[in-house]
C-alpha cells in the first residue's frame, strides 16, 4: 500500500496562549513495499509524523491518503510498534501476539495457527507461555512486533522500536526485521535517531529538521544488502557523513547539541 | 528464606511465652493457655458466634466500600480536573481519626448492625478510591495507543485493555480496604454494641478476663493476616511482576 | 503558584464553603432531628467558648503531649528499625511478613495488655500511638533505602568516601523523600492511634471528650470537639504534605 502525505502540518496551542508548530508543510510519497526511515534529532517531530500516519493524532493541515484514498483515524491495514514496552503484562507471549486477531474476532483455530507461525517468525519458539516480565527487553519488542505483524499489515509503522535496547541487540533485531520485512512484503516506516540504524535498514532516508519539523532531504540508499560498514566502507561513510551534516551534527555543533 | 521465616514464627511464640512467664499467666496468658481458651470458645460457641457477627458486618461494609471506592475512583481518575480538585480534600479526610466521627453514625443509624456496617464502609472506602483514581489516571498511555491503533471499540478497550491494566492496583486497594473496614467494624463494636469480636474484647477487658482478651486478639490477628495473605496470593496471580516492583506496595 | 494551581485551590475552597454552607442551612432548618442539627457556626462558637473558659484545655494539652511523646518514640524506634532491616537481609526476611501484616490487625486491641505492662495514666495510650506510627515509618525508610540507585553507592565507593561520608552525603539525601512519606504518615498514624485509643478506652483527652459527650447527649460540645479534631488533623497533614512536596521537588523526572 502506498501512502501520500500532502502538505501535512501539526501545531498545538501552548500554555502561554501561543502556538507550537510541530510539523510544517510535510509532503511525502511512501512507496509500496519500501523501507523508509525517518531520521532527526530529539523533538524534531518525527514521532509526531508517525502518529499522524497511524491516525493516533489528527493533522491540523493537509491530508493523508492510502492508495490515493484520503483517510482520517487509525487504518485497519496500518499497524504500529512503539518505542516503550507495549506488551500487556497480563497476557502470555502467545496471548499478546494473538491479541489483535482476538479483538478482530478471528476464528480461534485460524488464530492459533497464525500465532504459531508468528512465534517462529519473530524467533520466540519455546517462550510462547512466558509472561513479558520473564523476558528481556529485546524479546518484549519481538512480541510487540509479532503482535502487529500477525495482523498482516500493509504498512508497518515503527517508532524507534529498538531505542531502549543495547547496541548488539539493536543490530541483530534490525537484521531480523529486514528478513521479516522481505518475507511479509509490508511497507515499513521506521523512526530513528541513529545514523547507523537508518543506513543499515532503509531504502530511503527522510531527514527531518526541527522547529518547525520539516523534511529537508530524502536520501536514496542503494548500498547492497547485507550492509556492513566494512563492505562499501567509502560509500557507507559518505552517507553517514551526509546525514551528519544534514542533521547539523558536524564539528563543534555536535557538542552544543549533545 | 523459608527457614528464617519459620524461625521468626518460633521466635514470636517464644517471646510471647517468655513475656507471659515474666508477667504471670494472670496478666498475660501464654500461647498454650490461649489456645485452650480458643478451643473452649469454639466448643461452647461464644467465640464462633462473635466471629460470625463481626464477619457478617464486615462483608457488606467491604462490598459497599469496594463498589463505591471503585466507582468514585474511576470517575475522578477519568476527569483530570475533578481528580486534581478533589484529591487533596479526600487525602485530608483520610488523615482524620475517623473513629471520632462514629458517634455521628450512631446518631444516624442507631446502635445495631447498620451503624457498624456504615462506619466500617466509611473507614475502608478511602484506599480503594485513592488507589483506583491514581490507577485510572496513570494507566500507561502506550496501552491506550495500542488499543487505538488496533481500532478497538470503546467496550473492547475498557474490557480488554483498561480493566486488566488496572487489576493489580485494584487488588492492592481492595486489600487495604478490607483491613480498614475490618478495623473500623471492630472499633465500632468496641465502642457501642451487643455482639461481635469487638464487643467480646471490651466486655472481657471490663471483667478483667485477660484469657478471653488474648483469645480475641489472636482471632483478630488470624482473620486480618489470613485475608491479607489471600489478597497477596491474588496479587501474585493477577500481577506476575518482579519482587522489586511489589516492594512499592509495601509502603502503601 | 501558577494560575492553574491557584484556580484549583479556589475550587477546593469553594467546594468546602458550599458544603459547610449547605450543612449550616440544613442544620438551622432542623433537618437531621434535634441531636444532629448542630450548625457548623454553633460548633465553632461552642469550641471557641470551651477553649476560652478552659474546660477543654486540659484535654487538649494532654492529647497533644500524648501525640508528641508517641510520635517521638515512634521515630526513635522506627527510623533505626528501617535502617537495621536494610542492613540485615536475614532480619528483613524474618520481619517483612509482619510488616506487611502490620496494619491488618486492630492494634488498639493490645490496650488491655499495655495497661498490664505500663500501668494507668498516659503510658498505654502513648504505647498505642507508638505502635501505630512505627510501622509506616520503618516501612518507608526501608523502601527508601532499598530504592537508592546502585550507581549512587558505586559513585561513593569510587570516590572512596568513608562510611560516615557515604551515609551523610549519599544515603541520607537519596532516602529523604521516601523516608519523609513515612515520617509524615507516622505522625498521622500516631495521632489517629492516640485519639482513637482515647475515644474507645481512656478517661481523659480529646478523644475521650467526644465519647463522653456522646454518652451524655451533649451533642453541641461533642460536635465542637469533633470539629477541633478535624481541623487539627487536616492542618497537620496539610503542613506535612507541603514539606514533602518541597523535598520531592527535584525528583520529578
Amino acid at each position: 500500500m502506498r501512502v501520500t502525505l500532502q502538505g501535512i502540518g501539526k501545531s498545538y496551542p501552548t500554555q502561554g496562549g501561543g502556538t507550537f508548530v510541530a510539523l510544517e508543510n510535510v509532503s511525502l510519497e511512501i512507496r509500496e513495499g519500501e523501507f523508509l526511515a525517518l531520521i532527526g534529532v530529539s523533538g524534531c517531530g518525527k514521532s509526531t509524523l508517525l502518529e499522524l500516519i497511524a491516525g493516533l493524532q489528527t493533522p491540523t493541515a493537509g491530508t493523508i491518503a492510502f492508495d490515493g484514498i484520503p483517510h482520517v483515524g487509525p487504518h485497519p491495514r496500518v499497524s504500529v510498534v512503539f518505542q516503550e514496552d507495549s506488551t500487556f503484562p497480563w497476557k502470555t507471549v502467545a496471548g499478546n501476539i494473538g491479541f489483535g486477531l482476538e479483538m478482530r474476532g478471528a476464528d480461534p483455530k485460524a488464530r492459533a495457527r497464525r500465532v504459531e507461525a508468528m512465534i517462529d517468525l519473530v524467533g520466540l519458539r519455546g517462550f510462547e507461555d512466558r509472561y513479558p516480565h520473564q523476558l528481556s527487553g529485546g524479546m518484549r519488542q519481538r512480541v510487540a512486533i509479532g503482535r502487529t505483524l500477525v495482523l498482516d499489515p500493509a504498512i508497518l509503522l515503527m517508532d524507534e522500536p529498538f531505542g531502549a535496547l543495547d547496541e548488539q541487540t539493536r543490530f541483530l533485531l534490525g537484521e531480523e526485521l529486514l528478513r521479516i520485512w522481505r518475507e511479509s512484503g509490508a511497507t515499513v516506516v521506521f523512526v530513528t535517531h541513529s545514523l547507523h540504524e537508518a543506513v543499515q535498514l532503509a531504502d530511503r532516508i527522510a531527514v527531518i529538521a526541527p522547529r518547525p519539523g520539516r523534511i529537508v532531504r530524502i536520501i536514496d540508499n542503494d548500498l547492497s544488502r547485507p550492509r556492513r560498514e566494512s563492505h562499501e566502507a567509502e560509500r557507507y561513510g559518505a552517507m553517514i557523513e551526509e546525514l551528519r551534516v544534514l542533521l547539523g551534527l558536524e564539528g563543534n555543533r555536535e557538542q552544543t547539541r549533545a | 528464606m523459608t527457614r528464617i521465616r519459620l524461625l521468626s514464627i518460633v521466635a514470636l511464640f517464644a517471646l510471647w511465652e517468655v513475656l507471659s512467664l515474666y508477667l504471670g499467666e494472670d496478666y498475660l496468658p501464654g500461647p498454650w493457655l490461649t489456645a485452650q481458651v480458643i478451643a473452649d470458645g469454639i466448643a461452647r460457641g461464644w467465640l464462633t458466634r462473635a466471629t460470625w457477627i463481626t464477619l457478617g458486618e464486615v462483608a457488606p461494609a467491604f462490598a459497599i466500600a469496594a463498589v463505591a471506592g471503585l466507582f468514585f475512583g474511576a470517575v475522578l481518575g477519568l476527569s483530570r480536573l475533578w481528580g486534581e480538585i478533589m484529591e487533596p480534600l479526600i487525602l485530608g479526610v483520610y488523615a482524620v481519626p475517623k473513629v471520632t466521627l462514629y458517634p455521628i453514625f450512631l446518631l444516624v443509624f442507631k446502635v445495631g448492625a447498620a451503624s457498624k456496617i456504615a462506619f466500617g464502609m466509611f473507614h475502608g472506602v478511602f484506599p480503594v478510591q485513592i488507589i483506583a483514581q491514581a490507577a485510572v489516571a496513570h494507566i500507561r498511555p502506550v496501552y491506550l495507543k495500542v488499543a487505538r491503533s488496533l481500532s478497538l471499540t470503546p467496550a473492547q478497550t475498557v474490557l480488554h485493555v483498561v480493566i486488566p491494566a488496572l487489576v493489580p492496583a485494584l487488588v492492592v486497594g481492595l486489600r487495604l480496604a478490607f483491613s480498614l473496614t475490618f478495623i473500623g467494624v471492630i472499633l465500632a463494636e468496641i465502642f457501642a454494641s451487643r455482639g461481635g469480636l469487638g464487643f467480646l474484647l471490651s466486655a472481657a477487658d471490663q471483667t478483667f478476663d485477660v484469657k478471653r482478651v488474648n483469645a480475641v486478639i489472636v482471632v483478630l490477628a488470624v482473620i486480618g493476616v489470613g485475608v491479607n495473605l489471600l489478597f497477596n496470593l491474588a496479587e501474585r496471580r493477577v500481577a506476575p511482576v518482579r519482587n522489586e516492583e511489589r516492594q512499592a506496595t509495601l509502603a502503601a | 503558584m501558577s494560575r492553574r494551581e491557584r484556580n484549583l485551590v479556589l475550587a477546593r475552597v469553594a467546594i468546602v464553603v458550599v458544603a459547610v454552607g449547605i450543612l449550616e442551612l440544613l442544620a438551622r432548618l432542623g433537618t437531621f432531628g434535634p441531636t444532629l442539627s448542630v450548625p457548623p457556626s454553633v460548633m465553632l462558637q461552642t469550641l471557641m467558648a470551651s477553649l476560652a473558659d478552659g474546660t477543654l484545655v486540659p484535654d487538649v494539652v494532654r492529647t497533644a503531649i500524648e501525640i508528641g511523646l508517641a510520635y517521638a518514640i515512634a521515630l526513635a524506634i522506627g527510623l533505626p528499625l528501617g535502617v537495621v532491616l536494610w542492613r540485615s537481609r536475614p532480619l528483613a526476611i524474618a520481619v517483612e511478613p509482619y510488616l506487611l501484616a502490620y496494619y491488618v490487625i486492630p492494634l488498639f486491641a493490645f490496650y488491655p495488655l499495655f495497661i498490664k505492662i505500663f500501668g494507668g495514666g498516659i503510658a498505654p495510650i502513648v504505647a498505642i500511638g507508638v505502635i501505630n506510627g512505627i510501622g509506616a515509618i520503618a516501612m518507608n525508610v526501608l523502601v527508601g533505602l532499598r530504592e537508592i540507585p546502585r550507581v549512587q553507592l558505586a559513585v561513593a565507593r569510587s570516590l572512596m568516601l568513608g562510611q560516615t561520608q557515604t551515609l551523610l552525603h549519599v544515603v541520607v539525601p537519596a532516602t529523604i523523600p521516601q523516608a519523609f512519606v513515612g515520617i509524615r504518615l507516622g505522625f498521622i498514624y500516631s495521632l489517629i492511634g492516640v485519639i482513637a485509643a482515647e475515644f474507645i478506652l481512656a478517661t481523659a483527652g480529646v478523644g475521650y471528650r467526644i465519647a463522653y459527650d456522646y454518652n451524655n447527649f451533649e451533642s453541641r460540645s461533642m460536635f465542637a470537639t469533633i470539629l477541633l479534631v478535624l481541623i487539627a488533623s487536616i492542618a497537620a497533614n496539610q503542613a506535612l504534605i507541603s514539606i514533602e512536596r518541597r523535598l520531592q521537588r527535584h525528583r520529578r523526572a
